[in-house]
């Protein structure tokens, strides 16, 4: 496996030279800004080089490469799998109702004996994650593939996401990357780093994404209760008081961030559904303690890599971490660098939603939010 | 720099970030402050998580305080349940003493009129209150009793009895409540049951009477049955089968299992309709078990439930037929009655004794077989004619039989649901009377008895013949009498007993048309009107009554005075508007009873004859 990793800007161009590395089994990935325009050029040139490879991407708030958040850049991963095949397929989205049979769809097309795993990236606005994934868990086992990726972001004003689709950006769109063959590894963790306080409690009352009550206390009272002066920066504020949910073991947890409260009717609503009877519990985040999630995220990692030898990983964090941790967001990318074996190299883009398996040892994908999801990716013998 | 303790794992991250180590200082302005921004990162993380800590310790404290005082407010309440509940206990518990002390009061001053000289209607009367004070004790021992069973608390005595006593002596209490509903109470113990057995006879009395009273209570029509059967003897032992069978609402499929749990009835609208602690039965199956037996029940929806318990006693003495049954063997004796099942139950008896009996069901029958008994030359010994009967009744049957001279030496024994008077009985030509449901012994010793002293020479052979005249007095010009209307058999025995005082005939009907008709064969003094009576009640007949006094159907004005149940306001004035003189709230008191009577017989007295 080869993998050069390079970015262009309008002022410098390319940081590196483009690699001769097109074949069937070559994976060019594109991490963009939202707004393609200024990068036409460079993906003609993209286009042009490797015809015979698989192209795919989308849009973000920053992209990542190595130890650096990239802005007004194109960052670019061209890895030729010498031992691995590949195979693309995407599916519309018409609107977020038809995340699951989305999911279904692109599942069908890619499952395959010999399937190891599923990069997905999807229209970052019109998708329900969950469904989304539950479509694809309808098809493919998860025992056998891995599925990761992420919703494709903007700068935060919510107007347009999209994904590469032929060589142009498309919304309402999913992409699904199948990888293939017996040497192909991938390896994926997922830590958020925030830390839980109060006691655990129940969800009893919810209608889809909209928590209605706790322990039968109106939400939204008891999460200001717990916020006490912080409540008055809601909802801005949700981003770093994000609710733990699980089902029947704490340690499967998924982190789910308010997106908007409710004061008329006292309820907090989420991108995802928060199902009755679940468990939770509240959480808040601080700038070490989110880099210390990232950083966990790579330890816990590490160990399921061939020692010392340097990785690639795809790296897909959170925008809400972003907003978190502001200018020193960096720190968590090199956090994770720096955990990974000596030479490694990473990198993703910050999304609105990740997908990843919730533990190591289960497999079962999830969406997550205000997660760092760490991903890597190899070749064995 | 000297090397102390290793600096913080977090502190030492930030060095290396910014280039640093532990031993060296920064000059660079630049890297400083990079460094102090993470230092002070850090320090805002962890005064926001101290910050918050505080928050979720606030928040739990809170919602501990609230739950502890929730906990506290239902602790009280339950607390002030279980006083109430222990008060209620307690209330209980006092309030039968309460109601035992004066029953016991009464039982004990009815035994010693017991022990006075009666003559037999009298003893009746005391019997029947006697008994019914016992009844009253038995549902105040049953309400103590579920409290103790619950509790287990509950010790069985043992000591001895018989059965038959016990089951007879229970069936004609419970008869008293049958006649309020026309239904035919009936009993059957066969000779075979052992004489005296060890048991609790006050525990199988108790179920026996819940089981009897369910029976009558759910049945509107036809007839309860109690029997008492031999279903095994095992050396010194005996299992006997109690058996209460009735005619009533049934009890669906679905429901046989429940009935027995406590407070269990089949459904709201039978508590609704016919009341009841719902307990009995759980008393029941508790005794029964308690007792080593089993209890079941058979029941069809509308036909009818048969409840039975199966008990093994130890006997103490078998069974033996009394030397007093040799007096009927081979009596010829003529049944006439027109329930079946008694006539199978006086059959079985009569069976049992060894006496033939011919067996009819009607008096048209009855007078044929005795018309035909003359021509076979097989004259019956004694006849046994059941009172009510539809068509003609044991009274007209009597009668129309004494008009026959023939027949003047067979003695008749009249089937009674309550007593009869002397009278009557001598008018009929009767001899004997046996209260209904018949008691084997009393049977039994009634039919020996009435054949020693009226039956032909054959059975008299112990004794001088003492002629009686069955044959009733010719009859008396008419005298003025009381009319009473009135179609509860229970209130009527009542009434004409304290009537008894006034030296006055008292005539009674059952129905307001029934008065109308003795009021244009006799002249009456005075009238006592049931309100609610079947056919014509109390209120048409007084306005008929007053319509033909006006009319000069009837003469004279005779005075009418309401008695009933409805203690309504309004009810007198309304008794008043329809023609009647004055009100008698029931229950009737004798002494308000007699001072009325008495009062308007004066006034009567008073006014010129017409």
């Amino acid at each position: 496996m080869q993998v050069v990793l390079t970015y262009f800007t309008q002022a410098t161009g390319w940081q590196k030279p483009l690699p001769a590395f097109d074949s069937p089994g070559t994976l060019v990935l594109i991490f963009s800004e939202p707004d393609i325009k200024p990068y036409q050029q460079a993906l003609d040139e993209l286009q042009a080089k490797y015809p015979r490879s698989v192209i795919a991407g989308c849009s973000t708030l920053s992209s990542i490469y190595n130890d650096t958040i990239m802005e007004n850049a194109l960052v670019v991963g061209i890895i030729r799998f010498h031992k691995t095949r590949l195979a693309i397929a995407f599916a519309e989205l018409n609107s977020p109702q038809e995340s699951k049979q989305a999911g279904i769809s692109i599942a069908s097309s890619l499952n395959n004996d010999d399937l190891k795993g599923i990069l997905v990236l999807t229209d970052g606005l019109n998708t329900q994650g969950c469904d989304l994934i539950s479509g694809m868990a309808s098809l493919i086992n998860q025992q056998q593939v891995t599925v990761v990726g992420g919703l494709s972001s903007d700068h935060l004003q919510f107007r347009t996401t999209w994904v590469l689709c032929d060589g142009l950006p498309a919304s309402h769109m999913v992409c699904g990357i199948g990888f293939y063959g017996e040497h192909f590894v991938i390896a994926s963790q997922a830590k958020d780093g925030f830390k839980p306080f109060g006691p655990e409690r129940m969800i009893t009352r919810a209608t889809g994404r909209i928590l209605h009550e706790i322990d039968g206390r109106p939400a939204l009272q008891l999460y200001k209760e717990y916020l006490g002066e912080h409540a008055n920066d809601l909802p801005a504020a949700c981003l770093r008081f994000p609710l733990a949910v699980w089902q029947h073991d704490r340690r499967h947890y998924v982190v789910r961030t308010p997106v908007a409260v409710d004061e008329e009717n006292n309820s907090l609503t989420f991108v995802a559904d928060v199902p009755d009877g679940y468990q939770i519990q509240l959480m808040y985040g601080s700038f070490d303690n989110l880099v210390e999630g990232a950083e966990n995220a790579a330890r816990s990692l590490i160990h399921r890599l061939p020692p010392s030898t340097p990785a690639l990983a795809l790296t897909i964090s959170c925008s809400g971490r972003k907003m978190v941790m502001q200018e020193d967001t960096y720190q968590e990318l090199e956090a994770t660098l720096e955990n990974l074996p000596q030479g490694s190299q990473q990198f993703g883009f910050y999304s609105y939603g990740e997908i990843a398996p919730t533990a190591q040892g289960t497999g079962w994908c999830s969406l997550h939010n205000e997660t760092m999801t760490l991903t890597v990716l190899y070749e064995g013998d | 720099m000297k090397e102390t303790k290793p600096l913080h794992r977090r502190l030492q991250k930030q060095l290396k970030r910014n280039g640093f180590k532990a031993d060296t200082l920064p000059n660079d302005m630049e890297k400083w402050q990079e460094f102090l921004h993470l230092i002070d990162l850090s320090y805002t993380g962890t005064s926001d998580a101290q910050y918050l800590l505080e928050r979720s310790l606030e928040v739990s404290s809170q919602e501990m305080r609230k739950l502890y005082d929730d906990l506290k407010t239902e602790t009280e309440q339950r607390i002030d349940a279980l006083h109430r509940s222990e008060q209620k206990t307690r209330f209980m518990a006092n309030m039968s003493h309460e109601l035992r002390t004066p029953i016991h009061g009464i039982l004990g001053s009815l035994e010693i009129v017991k022990g006075t000289t009666l003559d037999d209607r009298q003893k009746l009367f005391v019997d029947t209150a006697y008994a019914s004070c016992e009844v009253m004790l038995d549902i105040i021992n049953n309400i103590l009793d579920f409290s103790k069973l619950k509790a287990g608390g509950i010790e069985l005595e043992i000591i001895e009895f018989s059965p038959r006593e016990l089951v007879e002596s229970i069936s004609g209490i419970m008869s008293t409540m049958a006649q309020e509903k026309n239904l035919e109470v009936q009993c059957y113990i066969p000779e075979e049951i052992p004489a005296r057995i060890k048991g609790d006879p006050a525990r199988l009395r108790q179920m026996l009477m819940n089981l009897i009273g369910n029976a009558i209570k759910f049945t509107e029509r036809g007839e309860v049955y109690t029997g008492l059967e031999l279903k095994e003897i095992r050396d010194d032992s005996a299992v006997l089968r109690f058996e209460v069978r009735d005619t009533g609402i049934g009890i669906p499929p679905a429901m046989q299992k429940s009935v027995f749990e406590s407070f269990v009835q089949v459904d709201a609208s039978i508590n609704r309709r016919y009341g009841g602690t719902g307990l009995g039965l759980t008393i029941v199956k508790e005794f029964a078990e308690m007792m080593g037996g089993k209890i079941g029940l058979n029941s069809t929806t509308g036909q009818g439930s048969t409840f039975w318990f199966e008990i093994e006693f130890p006997v103490v003495e078998s069974s033996h037929l009394s030397s007093q049954t040799k007096h009927l063997e081979g009596c010829r004796v003529l049944v006439v009655d027109d329930n079946e099942t008694n006539r199978r139950i006086l059959e079985s008896y009569l069976h049992a004794w060894k006496a033939e009996a011919i067996i009819v069901s009607n008096g048209h029958d009855a007078l044929h077989k005795m018309e035909e008994s003359l021509l076979i030359n097989k004259p019956f010994d004694i006849l046994l004619l059941d009172w009510f009967m539809p068509q003609m009744d044991g009274i007209a049957l009597a009668k129309t039989i004494r008009t026959d001279s023939r027949h003047d030496q067979t003695p008749i024994v009249m089937l009674t649901s309550y007593g009869i008077s002397q009278e009557k009985q001598k008018q009929a030509g009767v001899q004997a009377a046996v209260t209904k449901p018949v008691r084997s012994i009393t049977l039994r010793d009634v039919l020996t008895d009435t054949m020693r002293r009226h039956g032909s020479p054959r059975h008299n052979q112990t004794h001088t013949p003492v002629h009686h005249t069955p044959t009733p007095k010719p009859v008396k010009p008419l005298l003025p009498a009381l009319l009473l209307a009135e179609d509860n058999p229970v209130n009527a025995l009542i009434a004409i007993t304290m009537l008894e005082k006034i030296k006055i005939q008292v005539d009674h009907v059952t129905t307001g048309k029934l008065a109308l008709k003795a009021m244009r064969t006799r002249p009456y003094k005075l009238v006592l009107m049931d309100i609610n009576m079947p056919e014509m009640d109390g209120y048409t007949a007084t306005r008929y009554i007053r319509k033909w006094e006006r009319e000069n159907i009837l003469k004279g004005r005779t005075p009418v005075i309401a008695m009933t149940a409805n203690a309504l306001k309004g009810d007198k004035e309304k008794c008043m508007s329809v023609g009647m003189d004055d009100y008698l709230p029931k229950p009737v008191k004798q002494d308000e009873l007699l001072k009325l009577v008495r009062h308007w017989l004066e006034q009567q007295e008073a006014l010129p004859a017409l």
